[in-house]
């Protein structure tokens, strides 16, 4: 070949090559525009507006949000985008419409846990973030959240389909000895005090210590358990309703005794189980959560003498903050006030009133009307009763001065 | 219209030259005018000749850079927020998740090419002075030998960023290998991690280095590396075009000015020349504009083009959030990595220290290893060359697979271990230490045999390869849990689940 020709031959193969490259670009960023502006989610939102038509006006037909949505909970540090597809979880009406159009079946769970405090995955698992239908329900790899379907719960043959977010239910309710609608975990709660666990096993902070600690047994990973004697789909869950059957032959040489559980108690133990996770949550959210500071056993006498008796309705309301009761032995911390036993005449003598106009009316005083007004409300019965403390107070104080003269 | 097009103008284009003197000076002053040279020869231009590794490679610098700012704008580097940010970018952000798996497919790529292109650069003999004046390929070789070691880096500190288990435990077996550097090994890991453990102060330095310091140097010496293929007269393949047209019976050898330093100087004869005589003619030339720059365009196109596929077929994975307290078994470094760590898992300081330190020390010095100065700028012909190549395929693949399966099937620790009681026996015992010296033995014998240093160097570098890409495949495909060994016909067993 001369060189002229090679040369021609280089620039009319180079001028193909760049329109077939040019063309072949355009295509791959029209492919990659069309593969980002067309998510599941689109479909299914288009979807939901047939859906709503049937129970709602053409006005909050409008207010039906597009994009992707989420409920952001902050405190519990959660980003759920599952009403991007769920649009019909707060709309009654479409109990019977398919899913993700379905109204949440229960309304009412809302007004005790409303959906931007928590979000949804931390009941019903799954995976918040993602906006695809196998990501967001978990049924992926590197998501150890599975959303807790009725699919799942059938994996495991428990007859109750919706009973494995129970699991979920109990990371906060777990000091809750028993709590309305978790059937599984209360069951499982009873067999811990009834079989006492607690004999050989920290639960909720105590216990014996012969076998694991079990407060936070929930985050422990297959990688930490003995598979080594297990048949059958190995996963934690299965582990520990294996091990509740034969503690013995999962791990060899334990000393953990056969219990003789039913099937339905094994799941439920299993569910109880796997619920026990340390979180960090904050406490408001943990009902029964103790929140109480160690107390000297001195300190712990006075505490509870000063609850008991007639000086305890002073302790109750907070009025031993700023007044001391001597007749009931109250000490006020800051004495900012008047001892109370005196009440009965110091009214009379500051204000010209009697005692009971005094509390009913307690303008003439500007600290005690504020108090009254608005931080220490009290009912006309809680008021009655005050005054009869207090006369009573008066009593004993007057009692004790004519003993001792 | 006249009025609003001076008007774009003046936007656009503010400076008019006053005089044919500055018009010829903004030309001669511009770098884009002179990222080329006027002509270029069709050896260079060939495709099969370089095959553009460079071009690719420098095209997939500048997507990772475009992607990588991208990114940026979402990607929070915290410990508490990483990983979610990184979630965010998969599902919620646009093109979040396109991006993401390009900037992944990209790095992979490059890190990938830019080994080949070293290929190519040793089995063309570029590495060579050549024959041109003021020629300094050694140096340029060298530069290159840096490239790929920063590539190497770049890719290692973005492994850390999404903080998943991936990530985390990648990171955690890459830098346990510098604690196996003798008396100063632990304080480097302490160094390079901020820490005794990978955390914020780790990840920090990590990105810090992979958005800003290591971009930067890799900026300044691929310009330093693009800059001296000009001073070196360009692509190696010049010293072949060069002396066909020194032979050719219808060039003229004599002297021309080729070059000067101020454009109007040479016209009126008042600049200093440079004479060099002709190579590049009508004949094994083409003007640098269109035809250079429209391969360019094409093999640029293409990259972006192929990258793209790639990142539509393939996502980038996040596994489940870091967790220092659950290691998965096995732990892998980065795939390019992966050879190292077979050989770490015979001996920590002959894998992770001495082999790669050698390597990388002697590649650095190929140059100066073969000074032959032959046949320059050509693939390897001929059975002369081809047969060492052969040979040092065969004996790396040879020693390889011995060491690996002595590896294997030695218990050499217990053997061992019966006998010394010092960690030192270990660390010179071992099959990476008798790959090593079987590489040193097969350079000095073949320098013995052949007299040639060119043809040892063509046997050691091929056997390094050979080594590397079996290192590699079974780093990668077959070491399973416990780095146990696996057919790939062997599935691994399965972990269990969690529900």
């Amino acid at each position: 070949m001369n060189s002229e020709t090679k040369r021609d031959k280089i620039i009319s193969v180079d001028r193909i090559l760049l329109a077939v490259a040019g063309l072949l670009f355009a295509g791959i960023s029209v492919a990659t525009i069309i593969n980002d502006i067309t998510p599941e989610w689109k479909y299914y939102q288009a979807e939901f507006k047939d859906y709503a038509a049937k129970v709602a006006d053409e006005a909050a037909l409008d207010k039906i949000p597009s994009g992707i949505q989420q409920i952001w909970a902050e405190d519990i540090d959660r980003v759920d985008r599952c009403i991007t597809c769920h649009q019909g979880i707060f709309w009654p009406g479409l109990e019977n419409a398919p899913q993700p159009y379905t109204t949440h079946p229960d309304l009412s769970i809302f007004a005790s846990h409303p959906a931007e405090d928590y979000g949804c995955s931390i009941c019903h698992g799954g995976q918040g973030y993602s906006v695809d239908y196998l990501g967001a329900h978990g049924y992926v790899k590197f998501w150890e959240e599975p959303l807790l379907a009725a699919a799942v719960a059938s994996d495991y043959n428990i007859s109750e389909k919706n009973a494995l977010v129970e699991i979920n239910c109990n990371i906060c309710h777990r000091y809750e000895r028993q709590t309305a609608g978790m059937e599984y975990i209360n069951d499982a709660k009873n067999l811990i005090q009834d079989k006492a666990c607690w004999g050989c096993h920290v639960i909720n902070g105590s216990g014996g210590t012969i076998g694991p600690d079990l407060n936070y047994v929930g985050d422990k990973h297959a990688e930490n358990l003995d598979w080594n004697n297990f048949s059958g789909f190995e996963s934690v869950f299965n582990w520990h309703i294996m091990h509740f059957d034969e503690p013995a032959q999962i791990v060899p040489g334990t000393v953990m005794p056969k219990m003789g559980l039913q099937t339905r108690d094994r799941q439920a133990l299993a569910m109880l189980m796997m619920s026990w996770k340390d979180t960090d949550f904050p406490t408001k959210y943990i009902p029964g959560f103790a929140q109480k500071e160690e107390l000297r056993p001195e300190e712990k006498e006075k505490r509870e003498k000063l609850l008991t008796g007639d000086g305890a309705f002073f302790i109750e309301k907070g009025c031993f903050v700023c007044h001391s009761v001597q007749a009931f032995g109250i000490e006020s911390p800051t004495e900012k006030g008047p001892d109370l036993t005196f009440a009965l005449d110091d009214t009379r003598v500051r204000f010209r009133q009697t005692l009971q106009e005094f509390v009913f009316d307690p303008s003439q005083s500007g600290t005690m009307s504020i108090i009254f007004g608005a931080k220490i409300v009290l009912t006309d019965e809680e008021k009655w009763e005050l005054i009869n403390i207090l006369t009573k107070a008066n009593h004993i104080y007057k009692t004790q001065q004519d003993i001792n003269n | 219209m006249s009025q609003l097009k001076s008007m774009l103008n003046r936007v656009i284009w503010s400076w008019k030259p006053e005089s044919n003197r500055e018009a010829g000076d903004a030309i001669v002053k511009n770098f884009l005018l002179h990222w080329f040279p006027h002509r270029v020869s069709i050896k260079s231009l060939s495709w099969g000749y370089s095959f553009w590794l460079g071009t690719i490679s420098f095209t997939l610098f500048l997507i990772l850079c475009v992607t990588g700012v991208a990114l940026m704008f979402f990607y929070v580097p915290s410990v508490e927020r990483a990983y979610w940010s990184v979630k965010d970018i998969e599902f919620a952000i646009s093109f979040g998740g396109f991006l993401r798996a390009l900037h992944r497919v990209a790095a992979h790529l490059m890190v990938g090419l830019v080994f080949i292109h070293m290929f190519r650069v040793f089995y063309t003999n570029a590495y060579q002075k050549g024959t041109f004046k003021k020629s300094a390929r050694p140096l340029n070789w060298v530069l290159g030998v840096i490239l790929l070691v920063l590539t190497l880096l770049l890719s290692f500190t973005g492994y850390l960023l999404p903080w998943d288990q991936l990530a985390f435990w990648a990171i955690t077996v890459g830098t346990s290998i510098a604690s196996a550097v003798p008396l100063i090994g632990q304080s480097i890991r302490e160094f390079i991690l901020g820490g005794t453990i990978i955390g914020q102060s780790t990840l920090i330095r990590f990105y810090v280095l992979h958005v800003f310091f290591l971009p930067l140097i890799l900026f300044f010496i691929i310009a330093w590396h693009m800059w001296r293929v000009r001073k070196d007269g360009g692509l190696a393949a010049m010293e072949q075009v060069r002396e066909e047209s020194e032979t050719s019976e219808t060039t003229d050898l004599s002297e021309v000015k080729s070059k000067s330093y101020a454009l109007m100087g040479i016209a009126k004869g008042t600049s200093v020349h440079i004479y060099d005589r002709q190579i590049l003619n009508s004949k094994n030339s083409l003007d640098s504009s269109p035809h250079l720059i429209r391969r360019l365009s094409i093999a640029i196109i293409f990259t972006l083009l192929i990258s793209s596929v790639l990142a539509l077929m393939f996502g980038a994975p996040l596994e489940e959030p870091a967790n220092p307290n659950l290691t998965p078994n096995p732990a892998k470094a980065p795939w390019y990595f992966l050879g190292l760590q077979e050989l770490v898992s015979y001996s920590a300081f002959i894998g992770g220290v001495l082999v790669p330190g050698l390597a990388v020390l002697g590649l650095m010095l190929i140059p100066w290893m073969d000074r032959e100065n032959k046949r320059v700028g050509r693939w390897l012909k001929g059975m002369s060359e081809i047969k060492w190549m052969i040979v040092g395929a065969i004996f790396g693949t040879v020693t390889t697979c011995l060491s690996i399966v002595i590896g294997i099937q030695l218990p050499s620790r217990e053997i061992l271990g019966s006998v010394f009681s010092n960690q030192i026996w270990f660390d010179l015992l071992n099959p990476a230490t008798g790959l090593l010296i079987a590489m040193v033995i097969l350079y000095f014998a073949i320098l013995k045999i052949s007299g040639s240093s060119r043809k040892a160097s063509i046997a050691l570098f091929t056997c390094f390869v050979m080594a590397f890409i079996i290192l590699t495949i079974v780093g990668t495909w077959l070491r399973g849990p416990n780095w146990d060994f696996f057919w790939p016909w062997q599935p691994w067993p399965e972990m269990p689940v969690k529900l």
